[in-house]
């Protein structure tokens, strides 16, 4: 294998769109690395739990956190870009981010959801996440007394 | 067609994690799992949530990033969240960086104490410390001192102050002022002996609380001034025994006329005796409540 030339790997989402990027790049994410490292690289290597939308995305994040042409105040420039996006599918790149064990994937899109989630009301809470409420109103009168200052 | 399944610890297989209705969550397990059966648990219980809600893991990862204060306002979200957001392993660190101290409570008692509890705990009683207290029930409005000088044949000297007519010191302290009118002022010998007495009384006469009485002949000073002061005590309700830190302290001008001195005015006020200094208007109302007021 010459040096000059890049590894590539071909990862495959779960509606079966194919992504082709760098080794370097991928190793970023722990659970492709260990395929790596194990040898037990398929191709492509399929990816069941994240789909077209959320791989290209986090291919986008890791090539740029990848490059080493970059500083690291441009690479949290491009965080602070790359985290304006709906809350869902925020989420939803938190639990690819999860399967992937892509640390730095993970650390920014968690705090960028605490940090939104901070003067959330109950009822905001509820209403993003889409929870149902299953308290009566004297459950849930109970509940919000049992941490008043939650509530000041 | 959506079944309920029981949960059993020892096998949280993969078939398991696609039960979509646990309901209700029961506490029996989550007592006597450890800690890898706790975490399957708690997304069990938020996947009951709702079927249309993002995917529950992710709440999980999310969790331990939170801030105390939207964790407690998630724990609000529903019955699962309340579980899973009031977590010892999500609320440990958060009590032991901010209320270390607090930490070794957890296991004192023979059943634990939640960490969130702790929390909460930790929370109210910083509030409680640094707590300002009451405004005063009463008001000089309220009160009038009644000040009376007499040597051993007759009263030297006696005055009535309606609070509202007393001028409040500029640095807000329980310090007055009292001009003592001619008529009520009679010449006298400053080597006599005196009895002062000293009542705050209620409008209406409700009430009375004698700030001084005593006798002696103060302490007489060049330039004429007298100077008499008494221990306060401590109002019963609060500590039993002890002293109260306070001294009420009265001074009295004096002018010449003839061979004696006459009481041309007087100012009384109250010190703490740990500073040495006048006490706030607002902390001698307060003491006087416990004695004036019902």
């Amino acid at each position: 294998m010459s040096s000059s030339e890049e590894r590539k790997l071909i990862l495959k989402s779960s509606d079966n769109e194919e992504f082709v990027v760098k080794e370097s790049s991928a190793v970023q994410c722990l659970t492709i690395k260990n395929l790596v490292e194990d040898r037990c690289v398929s191709d492509p290597i399929p990816l069941a739990n994240v789909d077209s939308k959320i791989l290209a995305l986090v291919i986008e994040f890791m090539e740029k956190h990848a490059e080493t042409t970059l500083s690291n105040s441009e690479k949290k420039e491009f965080d602070v870009e790359f985290v304006k996006k709906p809350f869902d599918d925020l989420l939803e790149l938190i639990l690819a981010a999860n399967y992937l064990d892509f640390r730095e994937l993970m650390d920014v899109l968690c705090n960028t959801c605490a940090k939104q989630m901070e003067n959330w009301s109950v009822e905001e809470v509820r209403e993003k996440f889409n929870i149902q409420n299953d308290y009566t109103v004297e459950e849930e009168k109970a509940a919000r007394a049992e941490n008043p200052w939650a509530f000041e | 067609m959506q079944e309920t399944t029981r949960i059993t610890c020892s096998q949280p297989t993969k078939h398991a994690m696609n039960v979509t209705n646990f309901l209700p969550f029961d506490h029996k397990y989550w007592k006597n799992s450890d800690n890898v059966c706790r975490s399957k648990l708690l997304i069990m219980s938020l996947k009951s949530s709702s079927n249309l809600s993002p995917p529950w893991q992710v709440l999980v990862l999310v969790a331990n990033h939170l801030d105390p204060k939207t964790l407690a306002i998630a724990s609000c979200v529903c019955k699962s969240w309340s579980i899973s957001m009031s977590s010892d392993h999500l609320w440990q660190p958060i009590c032991a960086a901010q209320y270390p101290s607090l930490c070794t409570l957890h296991a004192a008692a023979s059943a634990a104490v939640s960490y969130l509890k702790l929390y909460t705990l930790g929370y109210m009683s910083e509030k409680r410390r640094v707590r300002k207290p009451l405004k005063p029930n009463l008001s000089l409005q309220d009160i009038f001192f009644a000040i009376d000088i007499n040597n051993k044949s007759s009263c030297i000297a006696t005055t009535i102050k309606p609070g509202c007519e007393l001028e409040v010191d500029k640095n807000g302290v329980f310090r007055f002022d009292i001009d003592v009118k001619r008529d009520k002022s009679v010449a006298f010998d400053p080597t006599d002996n005196l009895r002062i007495t000293w009542n705050v009384v209620m409008k209406g006469f409700e009430s009375v609380f004698t700030m001084m009485e005593c006798r002696g002949k103060g302490n007489f000073v060049l330039g004429l001034q007298g100077w008499f002061s008494k221990e306060l005590p401590l109002p019963g309700c609060c500590l039993s025994g002890g002293a109260s830190g306070l001294v009420a302290d009265l001074r009295l001008g004096l002018r010449i006329s003839g061979g004696k001195v006459v009481v041309e005015k007087m100012s009384v006020g109250v010190l703490s005796v740990v500073s040495w200094r006048y006490v706030w208007v607002d902390d001698v109302l307060r003491y006087l409540q416990h004695f004036l007021l019902p």
